[in-house]
């Protein structure tokens, strides 16, 4: 079973939801149970690949390929594997969904639907982390679309309908441009081998454009032109200004545990798309548009920042804090240094575990207070302690406190940016600077936040709040677990992660 | 020693164990906080003897790995952190004990005394650390330690308020130590402090490049140690419990950015003009700061004014390579300021939580340990013969004056004789003359009982007061270890094996000169207020606008608001409504989207699954069909 662990964490959670669909929907408490069973099932296989993944070994591991169909010429094969950039990120999804699926324990509307989209989200986040196949991808990619659209659509907020749609559109065309790209990208490279016939194969399109036939064949400008097709199509996703604005409506409208997932693994679909795909089929271009992307970053991470300064909601705030977070990673991957992309994949896991918590406080907060207007807070330190301790944590997870996750993807994002060569960033220096000035800002907003809501004098209103339940322990307890066991002991990530860093960057550069 | 790795780890135990037992213990949490920090300062007395006896020990593990390069953490003793571990252990210790009588009608005495571990854990981290980048982790531990506890009573909106600036103005100054140890990094490829030293005294880094990055280090220095312009915070942090402000504001870590210079040391003295801004910064903000303590009428914020003051003389010491001088400064400081800080908690609760001193007055017959203490504190302070005070202040005068120029020599004497004055005007205005706190039923400010404002001042428990006795004793004798007549042990200890060069000693006259101007300043203090033979308000008087502008602080915290705060608030705002136009604009494109999905979701309440099947697949088409749509543009 164990060889083929990638196959099974793909239908474990289909399973999962295949199963809750025969259960009938008056049984909340078994469906619960279930969902959170196939969740947590998926996390033990994501922790067995951690511990069975070869931290040594460059390239693919756990690698499958199976043919799937032929098109014409085009052959599109069922073709999953991990790298240590994917295993990391595998587990980030475990994880969170799993905290999510008990977060959303208290929805008691069409329960069952709930967790059969949750689960089969799962499906497609997962599959977008081991598809190696374009064709695969994309499919994979697209998967994840429908069930958050209706996650966000039906548990959402007031003007859930139209965030739900915002998001499926806006993302909507971010697939429809990642899918052409990818045709493209298809075609140059398969017109260049013909008549060999060539597959949409991830790994083999990697070494046609970067050793083989189509390194040189295919000219400058349409490289250039791929590679901006396919940083767009994953911006939106990320998502990188100016393409944000579909995010914080998305956010402020959707469910608690949509929430979760969509700030903890959706956004990171597109920081992963555009190291797997853009930064590993196209490297000389990922160095051609370096400063491009350095500046993009460093726009996210200030605009970001300046935004959540001035929200009135705190889940708007929090939801303007991941565009900033989001900066810190394409600021990493545009250094191109060792140092900068392990911080970029850092910062993809680290910010997944601190937004879900932040997410899940604000929910939680908002449970009981039946307001997320920041204002209308206040002195919640005192009607709910254990939960304002909590947000607090979150809130110092998130602006980069040493000894949790965020400070290290900080850390090796700066000291990649400033040591970025100058032939590739010549304004490094300019833009790093601008960059760590960003996190005074980070500190703002989340103190001025945290100095409106948990402090203050208590408010009369509150007074009989009930603070944290056991069930909500399980979530926060957790998540702040894993942001402090990395905070305190990065080397148990890098690790993972370091060999195909080198990898990636020793193509870049070379 | 082997085992120093205990040392923060007890405070670290006691703040988990009050974490998750805290409020089972409540009070008797304060004796778990001071079982951990007895512990540690045994354990700190070992590494010293250990230290002094010549062994030193160091361990590092992996701590994170990129390409090639790996980061590492440990812990390593040396002599300036051997000596920094007496004090912080020593005033974390008695500040413990203190707090159990200070604290304890406080129902959140278990969550005070789980962040003084906290607090100490990190502390005492950041000055074992063997390199620059685990001592920034704990560096920010301690600012976030010391944003829980100034933000303490957080019902307060003072207290809220002051919290998140002190925060926020240190973190300005972490900016710049983050990107000054990150181009050290990418020089050096190294945070460890044996590697930066070999690296600069080789002139691996070069010019401009070391001063680039001394003067950024600096930065988190000038945040931290509350020097101009980032001093705005500390007066506001002493919203926080008085414990609180002895420990944390004015012995241990507001000294975070001295001992840091310190520990830096070889990269500055690489820099010419990294040291002169560092000295000029010192004496500046030594001077400016001692200004505004002549003024203020709170007993804390006076006390917090000559903080930043002292810290000033520190840094002009380093800044004038007085190595030795700012060390020994730094030490004998914290003792008597946590002294004086404790003996005004004493004092604030005698006085029913009041801290305005024009309500004070006549203490020195009713609380007798107190007052003596507090006249040490203030002797010592002053720089009088022989407290520990008149050693440090000397030799940091004797580096101003042989290293520096006539200017910055001015202005530390300025500074002394107006440090003498103010502390003796609080210690009069304090102690002396009658009561003037009686019969008083305004300000209720901290939220205590009623039933405190009744009665006569009288002393407080042996809780209280044997910290205070031993601090006086500390007050008194610190200074010998650093005595001309036994050849500057201190100097001998703290120098051995660094290359920090010669350690700058005045002569004999200097010393007479430095009692002189202590002296001045304590007769002029008695003159106004004791004496009374130049009216209180004799400076006021004469010149109304200087003391408006003192009283007001400069005028900086306005300043900072009108050309920081606001507009950055204003830009956030501006860029929220162009957010928003942006987003108007798409409601407008996807309008009729959304009035077909009412209709959409209103059929898929009905909850029947092929409805969901009909809305992804259609759901995936306008997908497809965008894309088709928009092919032309990407093809």
């Amino acid at each position: 079973m164990m060889g083929n662990i990638l196959l099974w964490l793909i239908v474990v959670p289909l399973v999962g939801a295949l199963l809750i669909l025969t259960i009938p929907r008056e049984y909340t408490n078994v469906i619960r149970s279930l969902a959170g069973l196939t969740a947590a099932v998926a996390l033990v296989l994501s922790l067995v690949l951690w511990g069975m993944f070869d931290r040594g070994a460059a390239g693919m591991q756990f690698y499958e390929q199976l043919e799937w169909f032929t098109l014409g010429f085009m052959q599109v094969n069922f073709e999953i594997g991990a790298d240590g950039l994917s295993v990391p990120l595998i587990a980030l999804t475990t994880i969170v969904t799993l905290f999510s699926i008990v977060a959303s324990f208290t929805i008691e509307h069409r329960v069952k639907e709930f967790y059969v989209w949750t689960l089969v989200l799962l499906t497609g986040m997962l599959g977008v982390f081991v598809a190696l196949d374009m064709f695969l991808f994309f499919l994979f990619f697209e998967l994840t679309l429908i069930p958050m659209f209706f996650l966000i659509g039906i548990w959402g907020g007031k003007m859930r309908e139209y965030a739900s749609f915002k998001f499926l559109i806006y993302t909507g065309l971010g697939s429809g441009i990642m899918f052409i790209t990818f045709i493209v990208i298809y075609v140059q490279a398969a017109l260049v081998s013909f008549p060999d016939p060539m597959s949409f194969s991830i790994v083999e399109l990697t070494e046609a454009y970067t050793e083989g036939a189509a390194a040189g064949a295919v000219g400058g400008a349409m490289k250039g032109g791929m590679f901006l097709a396919l940083f767009t199509a994953f911006a939106i996703k990320l998502p990188v200004f100016p393409f944000h604005t579909w995010l914080p409506n998305a956010h402020v409208e959707a469910p608690t545990a949509a929430s979760m997932i969509l700030a903890g693994v959706l956004l990171k679909m597109g920081g992963y798309g555009l190291i797997r795909v853009g930064f590993g089929i196209m490297p000389d271009q990922a160095a051609r548009f370096a400063t491009l992307i350095a500046v993009l970053g460093v726009i996210n991470i200030i605009y970001g920042a300046l935004l959540a300064l001035v929200q009135t909601d705190l889940k708007a705030l929090v939801a303007y804090s991941s565009i900033s977070h989001m900066g810190i990673v394409l600021l990493g991957i545009a250094s191109i240094t060792e140092a900068g992309m392990q911080g970029a994949i850092f910062q993809l896991v680290s910010h997944g575990f601190i937004s879900a918590l932040l997410f899940f406080m604000v929910g939680a907060i908002y449970s009981r207070t039946k307001t997320r207007t920041i204002s209308e807070m206040g002195g919640l330190s005192h009607s709910v302690p254990v939960l304002a301790g909590f947000m607090l944590a979150a809130a110092m997870a998130s602006l980069g406190l040493p000894g949790m996750s965020g400070f290290v993807s900080e850390l090796m994002a700066f000291i990649g940016i400033f040591g970025a060569p100058a032939e590739i960033l010549p304004q490094a220096v300019t833009l790093g600077v601008i960059a760590v000035v960003g996190i005074i800002f980070t500190a703002a907003y989340l103190l001025w936040a945290m100095q409106r809501t948990t402090f203050g004098p208590p408010k009369e209103k509150y007074a009989g709040l009930v603070d944290a339940k056991p069930m909500e322990y399980v979530p926060m307890v957790g998540l702040l677990a894993f942001t402090i066991l990395i905070g305190v002991y990065p080397f148990i990530l890098s690790d993972v992660i370091n060999t195909t860093v080198i990898d990636l960057v020793s193509k870049i550069g070379g | 020693m082997q085992l120093a790795w205990l040392i923060p780890v007890f405070p670290l135990i006691a703040f988990l164990i009050l974490l998750f037992f805290g409020r089972l213990l409540q009070e008797k949490s304060a004796y778990v906080g001071i079982a951990a920090l007895a512990l540690s300062f045994i354990y700190s007395v070992l590494a010293l003897f250990e230290r002094v006896g010549g062994e030193t020990y160091t361990y590092v593990f992996e701590w994170m790995t990129f390409g090639e390069t790996s980061l590492t953490m440990g812990y390593e003793v040396t002599a300036l952190n051997a000596m920094m571990l007496i004090v912080v252990t020593v005033v974390s210790l008695l500040v413990h004990v203190f707090s159990r009588e200070y604290m304890h009608e406080d129902h959140r005495i278990h969550v005070f005394y789980s962040y003084l571990g906290l607090f100490s854990f990190s502390m005492l981290g950041l000055v074992l650390a063997p390199n620059i980048l685990q001592l920034f982790i704990f560096w920010e531990l301690v600012g976030l330690c010391s944003f829980l506890l100034v933000g303490f009573w957080y019902f307060k909106p003072e207290a809220a308020s002051a919290a998140k600036k002190a925060f926020l103005t240190t973190r300005i100054g972490d900016v710049g130590l983050l990107i000054g140890l990150v181009l050290l990094f990418n020089e050096v490829g190294s945070f460890a402090y044996a590697d930066i030293y070999a690296a600069v005294e080789n002139g691996m880094v070069e010019q401009p490049m070391v001063t680039a990055i001394a003067l950024l280090v600096f930065l988190g220095a000038v945040g931290k140690s509350a020097q101009f312009p980032l001093h705005v915070w500390l007066p506001d942090a002493m919203e926080g419990p008085t414990p609180v402000s002895a420990l944390i504001h004015a012995a241990t870590m507001v000294a975070a950015g001295v001992y840091l210079v310190g520990v830096m040391y070889p990269v500055f003295l690489a820099s010419e003009t990294a040291l002169t801004v560092v000295a000029y910064t010192g004496a500046i903000t030594a001077f400016f700061a001692a200004t505004m303590a002549l003024v203020m009428t709170d007993i804390k914020r006076v006390l917090a004014y000559s903080t930043i003051s002292q810290l000033g003389f520190m840094i002009l010491a380093l800044g004038t390579a007085g190595y030795v001088a700012g060390l020994f400064h730094l030490m004998t400081h914290a003792f008597f300021k946590a002294l004086l800080f404790l003996g005004a908690g004493s004092v604030i609760v005698a006085v029913h939580h009041r801290q305005d001193i024009s309500v004070m007055g006549g203490l020195w017959s009713k609380m007798k340990i107190t007052s003596v203490t507090f006249l040490i504190g203030a002797l010592a302070i002053a720089g009088i013969f022989p407290l520990a005070g008149f050693w440090s202040k000397e030799e940091i005068l004797a580096s101003a004056l042989l290293n520096g120029n006539g200017f910055l020599f001015g202005l530390a004497l300025v500074t002394a004789f107006m440090t003498a004055f103010y502390m003796f005007r609080l210690f009069f205005k304090t102690f002396t003359g009658d009561y003037r706190g009686a019969h008083d039923d305004e300000d209720e400010a901290d939220g205590h009982g009623e039933d405190d404002h009744h009665g006569e001042p009288h002393e407080n428990t042996g809780f209280m007061t044997m910290p205070l006795v031993v601090l006086a004793v500390l007050a008194v004798t610190a200074g010998f270890v650093n005595l001309p007549f036994i050849g500057y042990p201190l100097e001998g200890f703290l120098t051995a094996g660094l290359n920090l060069g010669d350690q700058p000693h005045g002569e004999l006259w200097l010393a007479f000169l430095s009692l002189a101007v202590a002296a001045g300043g304590i007769l002029l203090a008695w003159a106004m207020y004791y004496k009374g033979s130049i009216s209180e308000d004799f400076f006021a008087a004469k010149a109304p606008a200087v003391h408006k502008l003192l009283l007001n602080k400069y005028y900086l915290d306005e300043l900072y608001t009108a050309v920081f705060v606001k507009p950055t608030v204003a830009v956030g705002r501006f860029f929220w409504e162009m957010d928003k136009g942006i987003v108007d604009g798409m409601v407008n494109l996807i309008g009729r989207f959304t009035s077909t999905s009412g209709r959409t979701f209103g059929k898929t309440h009905n909850g029947q699954l092929q409805t969901y099947g009909v809305v992804s697949v259609l759901g995936g088409i306008v997908v497809i069909a965008i894309a088709f749509v928009l092919r032309g543009y990407f093809g």
